[in-house]
């Protein structure tokens, strides 16, 4: 019987969609703020939180999620305050969370499986509790872009205007930071701790390039995401190929044919 | 007599040990039309973003609108361009001019918000680039984009402008153009303080002059100043100026 008579695909499917509508457009927001790398460092840092789960015999999701929204607003109170380059605060992050990840692992003599599934992900085995908190992810950051979007447009584009114009700079960019480490932790188990920071930018990236208004250009990183998710899923399926490497692929391929479009225009 | 828009009273601010501000003292009234000038490094940057709370001084008080800093909400009553925005605008961001004057209005009062789409309209017809709304930003020239900022600024209907060297990369006849629509303004009863190191700027537009270096050595009327040796020695050979009558 093929694949798609399966109730887990669709489900693998609906978790998928839901987090690459969500990761596009708040791709966008990062790439405008130079700070493509942080998804990539916070994917590090989960990767403490899922060690840590494995030695305390706790929930690695949850632990994954409170350590990295903590390290979000460390990076964010790091960069503010001890006057260090912001990628240097970001390179310094990654560096400690995955050798903090790695003792831990050790201590916890979880070097097994289990932590392959988090490092690469696998969005065929996502569970139903899964899928509805990616729904809600998304639900989330629907509402949080539909009601703060403009105000972190103007944040990322000219952010001492912002603050001149009276604007709660530290609340935006707090929220920014949460949103990106819910979609880290969420996506691990999807497309993997070492792919979900390339979900999240790439069709960011893709939608730049083609976009002709601000508004038109979250719209189209959402597509992106969600094409990506869908084209890469069901490519993986066709050809037997790993899912999450297959929809990072599919991203990678958007992204060159924007490239090309935007030549030809 | 009338609140100040604008108060500073002695304030002194410190960059790294470095004394950048000393006691200075300032006011701006309703109506005025002020250049604060110095020579590069002498704080005019430093004490314009003092007034809109984006750095904190060592010692002395803001007041705006007669309220103390700390104390002050109302910012959609102040219109503010940075310095070099020019330099904000790349060829990644796809931003329209219809989506840039809009952020102007972002926390400003609801009944302002509800009508968003008119007064953007309205402040690109005001600074001259009417039907501008739909094009990329990236798109226009540095003098178009200057407009629009200042678009951005104005679309909130402030009750004072402060801008930061606003032209800055622009060419002399957009600036030109740039300086008698700040004059058209002000001449609507619109405050202006605008932040610049090119003197030329004081001969040909402003009424009021006031000239920092670290401290405030001069502040008064535009014809005073050309006549001061000592404030114009500060820019030996640079220009000469020649007082005219607004």
């Amino acid at each position: 019987m093929a694949i798609w008579h399966y109730a887990f695909f669709w489900q693998a499917l609906v978790a998928g969609l839901a987090l690459g509508i969500s990761a596009g457009p708040v791709g966008v927001f990062l790439i405008l703020r130079r700070d493509s790398l942080l998804p990539h460092a916070l994917t590090h840092v989960a990767f403490t939180g899922v060690a840590l789960g494995f030695l305390l015999q706790g929930a690695p999701l949850l632990l994954a999620l409170v350590v990295t929204v903590l390290s979000a607003f460390a990076v964010m109170a790091i960069r503010e305050r001890a006057g260090i380059y912001e990628d240097t605060a970001v390179g310094i992050l990654a560096g400690l969370g995955l050798a903090l990840a790695v003792v831990l692992a050790s201590l916890a003599r979880s070097y097994d499986v289990r932590l392959l599934t988090y490092l690469f992900g696998n969005i065929l085995v996502v569970t139903g509790e899964e899928t509805l908190l990616a729904l809600g992810l998304l639900v989330f950051t629907l509402l949080m872009l539909g009601i703060f979007g403009e105000a972190l447009l103007f944040v990322s584009f000219d952010e001492e205007s912002a603050r001149a114009g009276g604007l709660r700079v530290k609340a935006l960019k707090l929220l920014l930071s949460t949103l990106t480490a819910l979609l880290v932790v969420i996506g691990m188990r999807m497309v993997g701790l070492l792919l979900i920071s390339a979900l999240m930018v790439i069709p960011g990236a893709a939608a730049l390039e083609v976009a002709r208004s601000f508004r038109q250009c979250l719209w189209l990183a959402g597509l992106f995401g969600g094409l990506s998710v869908a084209g890469g899923l069901s490519a993986s399926v066709v050809l037997d190929l790993p899912p999450s490497g297959a929809i990072v692929l599919f991203s990678g391929g958007l992204f060159l044919l924007s490239l090309f479009v935007r030549r030809v225009k | 007599m009338k609140t100040p828009v604008v108060e500073i009273e002695r304030v002194s601010f410190a960059y790294d040990g470095e004394l950048i501000l000393e006691e200075v003292s300032l006011r701006l009234f309703p109506g005025d039309f002020c250049a604060l000038i110095g020579p590069n490094g002498s704080g005019k940057s430093t004490l314009l973003k003092i007034m809109v709370g984006l750095l904190h001084p060592r010692e002395g008080r803001v007041k705006l609108f007669g309220r103390e800093l700390a104390e002050f909400r109302e910012w959609w009553r102040i219109g503010y361009v940075p310095q070099k925005v020019t330099a904000l605008v790349d060829r990644v961001l796809p931003l329209t001019v219809f989506e840039t004057v809009a952020l102007g209005l972002i926390g400003k009062p609801p009944p302002l918000r509800a009508r968003r789409k008119d007064l953007v309209l309205a402040a690109l017809e005001r600074v001259g680039l009417a039907g501008y709304a739909p094009r990329l930003l990236r798109e226009l020239s540095g003098g178009q984009q200057q407009r629009v900022f200042l678009a951005r600024a104005l679309v909130g209907d402030p009750e004072v402008l402060l801008l930061d060297e606003p032209t800055t990369g622009v060419d002399f006849a957009a600036q030109e153009r740039f300086y008698e629509l700040l004059g058209e303004l002000n001449r609507e009863g619109l405050t202006i303080l605008i932040v610049t190191h090119d003197i030329a700027v004081v001969d040909r537009h402003v009424k009021q002059v006031a000239c920092l270096n670290r401290k405030l050595v001069f502040h008064g009327r535009h014809e005073e100043f050309c006549k001061n040796p000592e404030v114009c020695g500060l820019w030996p050979g640079e220009h000469h100026l020649v007082g005219h009558q607004h």
